[in-house]
């Protein structure tokens, strides 16, 4: 819930500054809002499991979007796609991480 | 405590992530990627700038060199002056100002009287009209440069009878005339004999013709002063 209110805080604050990015590294923010995705997507689950830890949680969300970006800047550089890589991975995990969510959430409501 | 904490960074990181996706997206319509026709249409642009690119790097390097053979100090002087000498040149010979040579035709027409006292008719001479007109051959076959008598052949010249001698662009000239051309020989000397020319009806009133291939035809330059009374350069 505190994630969405979130998100539209933010897309709401990016219309309103409407800062735009140069098309060049346009790439390089997706995948890295991918990356990023996939941070808050494990820090719910943690939320959810009580076992969240603020250092990794901060750790994975700035150091997987860089890993990522450098994987894209790397991929255009040698003309192979390794982005694709990243995307794979990270899509992976969003959707583990929302399976085990939602388990945890079902059991949670149905324990009460 | 610790739900608390992780929902706050929960929320800061939404709202980083919301950030990001409203920049990149851009709500102006906009998309950042093309499909790939677009793609296609973009690459071929590509290649087309980068071909011109090098052309003008060419060209860039060409003048370039061109300037600095002026711009080095002494020889730049010397370089101009070459070059406008080179132009004088060109225009010089042109105008027919300068001695030229090389091959061509000489012909010589002499009126046609074999004998003192043969009856001599107005056919058999040569008359202004007849040189001109043999000029005129000679230009239409392509000679470059034409003297009468010595005299050369400008782009203004006349020919006038004043009675026993042709009045040429001034000077008077007298039987027997020699007429020099420079061109290709072989399509002067072709033209002259074998086409309907001028040279062919003189030949008919039994005026006396030679013509004759020369691999060195020398042709003296114009003397004569270049005067233009009444016409200057239009207004632009």
């Amino acid at each position: 819930m505190v994630a969405f209110v979130g998100l539209l805080i933010g897309v709401i604050l990016g219309i309103v500054w409407n800062v735009d990015i140069p098309v060049k590294f346009s790439p390089y923010i997706s995948v890295a809002i991918f990356a990023c995705l996939d941070s808050v997507f494990g820090a719910l689950r943690g939320t959810i499991s009580h076992n969240f830890r603020a250092d990794i949680f901060v750790s994975g969300f700035f150091g997987n979007a860089a890993l990522a970006v450098a994987m894209v800047y790397l991929g255009d550089k040698l003309g192979i796609p390794i982005y694709l890589a990243a995307v794979i991975v990270f899509g992976g995990r969003i959707f583990d991480n929302f399976a085990i969510i939602r388990r945890l959430l079902i059991d949670k409501t149905k324990s009460h | 405590m610790k739900n608390n904490e992780a929902t706050i960074f929960v929320f800061i990181a939404s709202i980083i992530i919301g950030l990001l996706i409203a920049m990149n997206i851009g709500f102006e319509g906009k998309s950042n990627f093309l499909d790939v026709k677009q793609y296609n249409v973009a690459y071929n642009e590509r290649s087309k700038l980068y071909s011109e690119l090098n052309n003008l790097k060419e060209q860039y390097y060409n003048a370039n060199a061109k300037l600095e053979k002026y711009d080095s100090g002494d020889v730049k002087k010397y370089k101009v002056l070459e070059e406008i000498q080179k132009e004088v040149n060109e225009n010089n010979i042109i105008l027919g100002k300068s001695d030229v040579q090389g091959t061509g035709v000489k012909i010589t027409l002499e009126d046609g009287i074999i004998d003192i006292n043969d009856y001599l008719s107005s056919s058999q001479l040569i008359h202004d009209v007849d040189i001109v007109e043999v000029i005129n051959d000679l230009r239409n076959a392509g000679a470059e440069a034409i003297s009468v008598n010595g005299q050369r052949v400008i782009y203004d010249n006349y020919a006038f009878c004043g009675g026993p001698y042709i009045d040429l662009n001034g000077v008077k000239i007298v039987v027997p005339f020699y007429i020099n051309a420079i061109g290709n020989e072989d399509v002067l000397y072709n033209y002259l004999t074998l086409e309907a020319t001028h040279i062919k009806s003189l030949k008919l009133r039994q005026v006396k013709i030679s013509i004759v291939k020369a691999d060195d035809v020398k042709i003296l330059g114009y003397t004569g002063n270049y005067k233009n009374k009444y016409m200057g350069v239009t207004n632009k």
